[in-house]
């Protein structure tokens, strides 16, 4: 992405509001600052030299894990397997706590990998992930234990309140749109925050030619308009008058005056009246626009 | 009706220029003014109604800004000056001048309320509807975290809504009556914060209500009670679609005005130059000529009027199937239902132009034209309705899916090792420096003030969305750098004061917070 620096730009035309030009986008990217807080720069840290494994519940079906291990772990279980390690593998023993006993599945990790996504068949459970060594014989030594975690239900409940039942709860389910959940709502406000938080950068990251339409597509197109340009001067201390409307002068007496010009007639009466209003001088252009 | 209103806190006092600022001013002048506008409008008129506004922390803090205020104020008065320009500029084309003339007005009414009205501080126009009674007040956590990916560091959750509950007191006079967890990110026993902090009620998503333990009896059209005592409320899906629907939706219709057609990109270069990005590159400046027509990128000017008949309709539409959903769901569950109706504030009038006005002509429509339905309040449902069913809402959020992927996935997964090794760490210091004052305490005020902008759910989400990555990366970085750095050196008994007030200027979120709170039970 295109960086953008922090230069201050002359303009042509005077403006009041030279700086703090504001950039559209929601989540825009500022330029270097000048002065940084920080003595030296930071950086994410790639360890915190902790002996440690923490799950996460994503949705029922999902859970992250991440974990780091430090050298001291693994020089004990180095020295525990022995030669054995060549055979061994790094595993997470995923347990489902839910009820005693336990029961779990394995979970090669490779790649160096610090985080996984655990997928898990059975929603509303309890789970409970260790990291450790599998060795050849079968042998499980752990290096650490995550917290446990339970993962939401996928439909409703099967627990019945006596107190507060209902005969016809899939009635009242559908009614209160169960069967759409995840999707449709929750959907579109996604496409819709998508395009209103795109169209605040659309502008930034745009060609030069501008995105008409937005970031719905655009066939071939082309437009083209017209605009006049009317600008004179007189002295600066008359009173301008164009089409009976009163302009300001610049402070040397000039004036630039700009229109949208459609298909038509335009009389444009321009008149500069002196400070004692002794004398007047007028010019009208008439200018014509037609598309073919 | 709920609207939640949220931006990050995004304040960058060492940049003159080049500021992502605009948003919170493009959402004050095109949703904010006119909300305050029309919720005033109909109380003057005598129309009862009522309506929820969540307004976060973050967003709350920006509103008392000097520095942001400013800003407004300047930006404001150019957007009058290409207004003025624009009517001069379009002397000859009657249909645009008279939409320039429309955007001129509405500039200096905005400048008005802001500045005349209400002192550069539109909380004092909020606190004023939550005083009239016809708008109920409520907040969100205080730095809009997702909370349910912090579960593993509970105080940290704690923290960020007493910290908010605390903040919303001070401008408000007393706690919030119910709070909008961050997108509707609920995980069980939660609740028992809110109770704590004296919160009546959340909302979540439908199916943390209808997944819930044990079976809702009456779906979402009733509130449940969590055990610790706070009620549940849970969103209706098809209110929700009616105005949420890129297709079938409100805001989707011809008639109405485009939202991509600005003067910014469609004007000629040397004219917009002064009023679009200072590097020169274009962005939208709020007025737009054009409705949106059709699927076409042949635009026809907009016509207000038809727009304004159009969104009179929609409103009698809603109405009238909000009128025939209660009515059908009474007969099925034999009690009153009420229906939670949340979108984000800024649909109306930033994105959906016509958003005030529809809910304008609804509130009328409502109190005026019909007795079947009333708006209410979710406090207020409860007042008139005490007893509740008792159930455990499922883990849920209002993102895409349900769940926590928006959050949790390949883009920004990575950020939580850091994020909850910070928020042990602001344990550790809030258990072992208790007693601590003086420049240690200031130290750790500030170490919790980058660990809630570190937590902000904005920047995953940005990483998720893929929009500008950079920035949320940076803001990630700076604020674990910041944090890091202000652990290290208080263990280290080196804190550096003239770079902790420099960072204090930078990231001056919540004054007036008690770094304490982040000690306690967990």
């Amino acid at each position: 992405m295109p960086k953008v620096k922090a230069t201050k730009k002359k303009k042509n035309v005077p403006q009041e509001h030279t700086e703090e030009r504001i950039e559209q986008s929601k989540y825009f990217i500022p330029p270097q600052p000048a002065q940084t807080a920080q003595k030296q720069e930071f950086d994410f840290p790639g360890s915190y030299g902790d002996n440690r494994i923490v799950l996460l519940v994503r949705d029922p079906h999902w859970m992250h894990s991440y974990w780091e291990i430090n050298e001291a772990k693994y020089k004990e279980v180095a020295s525990i397997l022995g030669s054995d390690i060549n055979r061994s593998k790094e595993i997470l023993r995923v347990h489902d706590a839910s009820e005693l006993p336990w029961s779990s599945f394995d979970i090669d990790v490779f790649g160096g990998a610090k985080n996984w996504y655990i997928n898990v068949p059975r929603a509303g459970r309890t789970y409970v992930v260790d990291i450790g060594y599998r060795a050849a014989d079968g042998r499980f030594i752990a290096m650490a234990r995550s917290n446990a975690v339970t993962t939401p239900l996928d439909g409703p409940s099967s627990v019945i309140d006596e107190e507060w039942m209902t005969i016809d709860f899939e009635r009242i389910y559908a009614l209160s749109g169960g069967f759409g959940i995840g999707k449709s709502s929750a959907e579109v406000r996604k496409l819709m925050e998508k395009h209103l938080k795109a169209q605040r950068v659309s502008g930034w990251m745009s060609s030069p030619s501008s995105p008409f339409g937005g970031p719905r597509e655009r066939p071939f197109f082309l437009t083209a308009n017209t605009e006049l340009i009317v600008y004179g001067a007189t002295e600066p201390t008359a009173k301008l008058f164009v089409q009976g409307k009163r302009v300001n002068l610049r402070r040397d007496g000039t004036f630039t005056l700009r229109y949208a010009l459609p298909d038509g007639e335009q009389v444009i009466p321009i008149e500069a009246v002196r400070d004692d209003d002794q004398e007047k001088r007028s010019i009208t252009p008439i200018v014509k626009r037609h598309t073919k | 009706m709920i609207l939640h209103s949220h931006l990050p806190y995004v304040r960058h006092p060492e940049h003159e220029e080049f500021l992502e600022e605009d948003w919170f001013f493009e959402a004050v002048t095109e949703t904010y003014v006119p909300l305050i506008d029309t919720f005033e409008n109909l109380i003057n008129d005598g129309v009862a109604f009522k309506v929820t506004i969540s307004l976060s922390p973050t967003l709350m803090s920006m509103f008392c800004d000097e520095l942001l205020q400013q800003r407004y104020l300047k930006h404001i008065e150019s957007l009058i000056e290409l207004a003025e320009k624009e009517c001069e500029r379009t002397r000859w084309e009657p249909q645009f001048n008279s939409l320039a003339r429309m955007y001129l007005d509405k500039f200096r009414r905005a400048r008005h309320v802001f500045a005349e009205k209400y002192g550069r501080n539109l909380i004092n126009a909020f606190r004023k509807l939550n005083d009239s009674g016809f708008v109920e007040v409520i907040t969100c956590a205080a730095t809009h975290g997702y909370l349910p990916l912090f579960e593993i560091n509970k105080n940290a959750v704690r923290a960020q809504i007493k910290i908010a509950s605390d903040f919303f007191r001070k401008h408000f006079g007393r706690p919030p009556l119910g709070m909008w967890l961050p997108e509707c990110g609920y995980d069980p026993n939660d609740d028992k914060y809110l109770a704590e902090c004296g919160i009546k009620y959340f909302i979540v998503d439908t199916h943390g209500i209808l997944h819930g333990t044990p079976r809702p009896k009456y779906g979402i059209f009733a509130p449940v009670y969590c055990k610790s005592g706070v009620a549940a409320f849970g969103r209706d899906v098809e209110s929700s679609r009616a105005v949420w629907s890129a297709e079938e939706g409100y805001p989707g219709d011809y008639s109405y005005r485009e939202f991509y057609r600005d003067i910014g990109f469609d004007l000629d270069y040397d004219y917009i130059r002064p009023y679009i990005h200072v590097d020169g590159s274009r962005i939208n400046t709020g007025i737009k000529y054009f409705k949106i027509t059709g699927r076409t990128s042949n635009k026809s000017p907009y016509d207000p009027k038809a727009a304004a008949d159009k969104a009179a309709e929609h409103a009698g539409n809603f109405m009238f199937n909000r009128q025939k959903q209660i009515e059908h769901i009474h007969g099925v569950i034999n009690k009153k239902p009420i229906i939670i109706s949340p979108y984000d504030a800024e649909l109306y009038g930033h994105w959906w132009h016509e958003g005030p006005l529809w809910l304008d002509y609804l509130f009328r429509k409502i109190h005026f034209d019909q007795d079947v339905i009333r708006l209410v309040t979710p406090f207020q449902y409860l007042q008139e309705n005490p007893r509740n069913q008792v159930i455990t809402p499922s883990m849920s959020s209002w993102g895409w899916k349900g769940y926590s992927e928006v959050w949790l996935e390949g883009s920004n997964d990575w950020i939580y090792r850091h994020i909850h090794k910070a928020q042990e760490r602001m344990i550790e210091l809030a258990t072992s420096y208790y007693n601590e004052n003086g420049i240690k305490g200031r130290a750790l005020n500030q170490a919790a003030r980058e660990l809630l902008l570190l937590e902000a759910s904005d920047w995953p989400f940005i990483m998720k969305t893929g929009t500008v990555v950079p920035y949320a990366v940076k803001r990630v970085k700076d604020h674990l750098g910041r944090f890091t750095r202000i652990y290290e050196d208080i263990k280290s008994n080196s804190v550096d004061e003239r770079w902790l007030s420099d960072i204090e200027w930078r990231d001056n979120i919540f004054p007036e917070i008690d770094f304490r709170v982040y000690k306690g039970v967990q």
